[in-house]
């Protein structure tokens, strides 16, 4: 009855003991965990500063993925007024981000630095397709993001992502199919699910 | 050994010398400590070949002649002083030879450091990544680093050498292969090499256009990334292309070929060789322009499907074409069938479709004429092998330019007159001119006129005297080859006058060629195969109704209406009525019967989707829209 009772204080006094601690969860998703700088989350092409997409469309990317996810079809510049530096630059670049084991091969693949795994990794949507992350979104992915939440306490760190946001939610040219209601949230129909 | 070669003789050793060899015309060498005999004359590089271990090589090709220009295939031969290049070395008895010695390896190593030196190493954008012997041999025999600390040399990069050939001066390794193929192997020297040392470049001379029939095999010679395709620049890389073995259906020659598609669409055809047809060669019409409009599944945007072929029955509604099923535009092409019809089916079909048409469609449809497009029908057949050619000494061409009409049948006969062979043309263009005996230039309506001079100058001796120089190139002893152009050989004069001057040649098919060869790609096929309907002659005045079947071209407009299957995008022209999707000879499997008579087999190479028919089954749908048709009548 002792031992009992003992094992029973010893176990309020643990719990007394972490209610002084610091707290590590956060309240998800209203707050956000800032990534580490390594993070590996949603792709991006970058460009260089003159504007010039650094992609090549060499397909070493596409051929390093181990969950066969990128799609590259390249095409010759026209010299008067290139895309990327060089001969050949990635008409079509498509990322299928169901496939997209975020291993990051292909940035280590990457001969240009062009494709980067960023910190975003609110990923989630409500239709097959629209995991298929074409070039206009990998290139911009401020204005091709996901419909996410905008929490201010998150925001001031890491600034809006996919615009401007207008009331709770709202993102500002996201792509079709994310803007169905006015605050940008659509509750998902049965055929998506 | 070492004592037989000291003259001296004064050594203290005493090994035995070696076995003479018992057959004089073999020799025994040791290559990286392997004994072997090989045929005497046999190059050092040919041999190792044999011993199992490969020596890098970059300008050496087993078709050309060597010129040790690279420096790649360095190997350390005993009692030789410096390293020798394996490509130029013929064995000799009692060789030994070494390609793996230390001294070997840091001569390979400096080659590839020297080479590199100046090439941009543009790997991730050049069309050869991923199958470049520079790229593979650096892997294999470089040291992985360099110690080039200057630029490189900046040269073009994407220099349009014709319309077809784009050369990057930058990355070229200055191995000839392809001025060699130019001059040894067509002997055109379209291209040549300009410049010494480290200006030197390949071009053309004048900075003309490059302009020859076989300037594609230059592309798949080049060792690194310098020629390459204009229509495939880009496109892919190897390791994503599916391959699949097929046979070219650009003329008769049947030359075999490897399909490269990416997604369903093919990219380029590259030569697959067959030592008794194309020896590895192919011709440009045949490389560039028998490809299949590109239609990746996926890729089609509404604007490029709109210049591309019609993947869905298209049907004249409110004066446009629209898309329909397949039932309605049967309905309509049976119904326009109706009355004083006719049937043009092209050659490029395979045996398989060309018997459905025989013995299926033709049949149900007896008031429609059919025929072939071009004509495709030779009163005189060929007889022979293509491996005769090379050793044929007396060659006579009727009218029938090889040059333009079988480019790669114009190799085989220049093969055979650097062998020896004379070679007499007759008619208006002749492509093989640096390599004929003589050429008796004439309009193609008089090739009769001096068939019989060449005749008679043979038998009796009475000609004018540069028919009687040509007639003395034909005097020889030899296996002997006659071609007269098919169109000709309808008339039945000059066929006579032609077999007469073959027997007096003593051409026969087992040890030379003669005939008039079937041109089209499966032309041969479609006389044996469909008789009927390739010595039909169908006359166009007044028809009412035509189906083309597989033809690339409309025909000329006659105010008769247009049933059209095709896998070519189609112009749209008011009297074209139904559009019938069809697969194109290099998506669909068949077989193909060459000139010579030789059949073979097509893999589908591309995939356009299942709604495409096959050749045999439109030609069954047809068939079947046809006979209910006649039921309906009854």
């Amino acid at each position: 009855m002792i031992e009992d009772l003992k094992a029973l204080l010893a176990g309020f006094f643990t719990t007394l003991r972490h209610m002084g601690r610091k707290k590590i969860t956060l309240m998800y998703p209203e707050q956000k965990r800032q990534p580490a700088a390594k993070f590996k989350g949603r792709h991006q092409l970058h460009k260089y500063d003159n504007g010039l997409e650094r992609c090549i469309g060499c397909h070493l990317c596409a051929a390093a993925c181990p969950s066969q996810a990128i799609y590259v079809g390249a095409e010759e510049n026209d010299p008067k007024a290139p895309i990327s530096f060089g001969e050949r630059y990635a008409k079509h670049f498509e990322i299928n981000m169901i496939r997209c084991i975020f291993c990051g091969f292909c940035e280590e693949a990457c001969p240009v630095e062009a494709i980067r795994l960023g910190p975003e990794y609110e990923l989630s949507d409500y239709q097959r397709h629209a995991f298929v992350y074409t070039k206009d979104m990998l290139l911009d992915p401020e204005k091709h993001a996901p419909r996410r939440q905008f929490h201010a306490d998150v925001e001031q760190h890491r600034g809006p992502i996919g615009g401007k946001p207008e009331g709770e939610a709202a993102v500002s040219g996201a792509p079709k199919g994310h803007c169905d209601t006015p605050t940008g949230a659509r509750t998902p129909r049965k055929q998506d699910l | 050994m070492s004592n037989l070669a000291n003259p001296t003789g004064l050594s203290g050793a005493t090994t035995p010398p070696p076995p003479p060899p018992q057959n004089p015309n073999l020799v025994s060498l040791t290559i990286n400590g392997k004994r072997l005999t090989v045929p005497k004359g046999t190059l050092l590089v040919e041999a190792a070949k044999m011993a199992g271990s490969e020596i890098p090589v970059f300008c050496y090709h087993p078709k050309l002649k060597p010129v040790g220009a690279c420096r790649m295939c360095l190997v350390e031969i005993e009692k030789n002083p410096r390293l020798q290049t394996a490509c130029t070395t013929p064995v000799s008895e009692g060789m030994v030879a070494n390609s793996v010695s230390p001294n070997a390896i840091s001569g390979q190593n400096a080659v590839i450091e020297m080479l590199l030196a100046n090439h941009p190493l543009d790997c991730p954008i050049c069309d050869k990544g991923g199958e470049c012997p520079l790229q593979d041999n650096t892997f294999k025999y470089g040291q992985g680093v360099s110690r080039m600390q200057e630029d490189k040399r900046a040269k073009d990069k994407a220099f349009a050498l014709s319309d077809r050939i784009v050369l990057d001066k930058e990355r070229c390794i200055m191995c000839y292969r392809c001025t060699r193929f130019q001059s040894e192997i067509v002997g055109d020297q379209a291209l040549v090499a300009l410049d010494r040392g480290g200006e030197s470049e390949i071009g053309t001379q004048n900075g003309e256009s490059f302009e020859s029939p076989f300037s594609g095999n230059t592309i798949e010679l080049c060792p690194v990334g310098a020629l390459t395709s204009r229509f495939y620049r880009f496109r892919s890389r190897p390791w994503d292309l599916k391959r699949t073995p097929s046979v070219c259906s650009g003329c008769s020659m049947g030359c075999n070929t490897s399909l490269h598609a990416r997604d369903g669409a093919i990219l380029r055809m590259v030569a697959r060789e067959n030592p008794g047809i194309d020896d590895g060669w192919l011709c440009d019409k045949g490389r560039f322009q028998t490809l299949p409009p590109v239609t990746a599944l996926g890729q089609v945007t509404a604007a490029e499907a709109k210049q591309n072929r019609p993947l869905q029955p298209l049907l004249r509604k409110h004066g446009s074409l629209q898309p329909t099923t397949l039932e309605l535009a049967l309905q309509r092409t049976v119904e326009l069938l109706r009355g004083y019809t006719a049937v043009l089916a092209s050659p490029t079909l395979t045996n398989e479709a060309m018997l459905a048409l025989e013995t299926g469609l033709r049949p149900m449809a007896q008031q429609s004429q059919f025929g072939f497009l071009p004509y495709v029908h030779t009163p005189w057949l060929l007889q022979g092998k293509i491996a005769n050619l090379p050793f044929a000494k007396k060659i006579v061409l009727l009218g029938f330019d090889p040059w333009t009409e079988l480019p790669v049948l114009a190799l085989w006969l220049r093969k055979a007159a650097q062998n020896g062979g004379n070679l007499v043309a007759v008619g208006q263009h002749n492509g093989l001119f640096r390599d004929s005996a003589a050429w008796l230039s004439v309009p193609q309506d008089r090739v009769g006129d001096t068939t019989a001079e060449l005749l008679a100058a043979l038998t009796t001796g009475k000609a004018s005297a540069p028919v009687r120089e040509a007639a003395m190139k034909l005097t020889c002893d030899g296996p002997a080859v006659l071609l007269l152009h098919p169109d000709l050989a309808a008339d039945a004069s000059l066929l006579f006058l032609a077999q007469q001057l073959a027997q007096q040649l003593g051409a026969n098919g087992d040890t030379g060629m003669l005939g008039a060869p079937a041109l089209a790609a499966n032309a041969r096929g479609a006389q044996e195969l469909a008789p009927t309907i390739a010595s039909a002659t169908v006359s166009s005045h007044g028809l009412t109704g035509i189906l083309l079947l597989g033809i690339d071209h409309l025909v000329p407009q006659s105010g008769a209406k247009l049933a059209v299957a095709t896998s070519r995008a189609i112009e749209p022209r008011s009297d074209v009525e139904v559009v019938l999707p069809m697969l194109h000879p290099y998506e669909t499997a068949g077989t193909y019967t060459n000139f010579t008579g030789q059949r073979q087999a097509l893999l589908a190479g591309g995939f356009v989707g299942r709604n495409v028919p096959s050749d045999q089954q439109l030609i069954s749908h047809l068939r079947t829209a046809l006979t209910h048709r006649h039921a309906g009548a009854r």
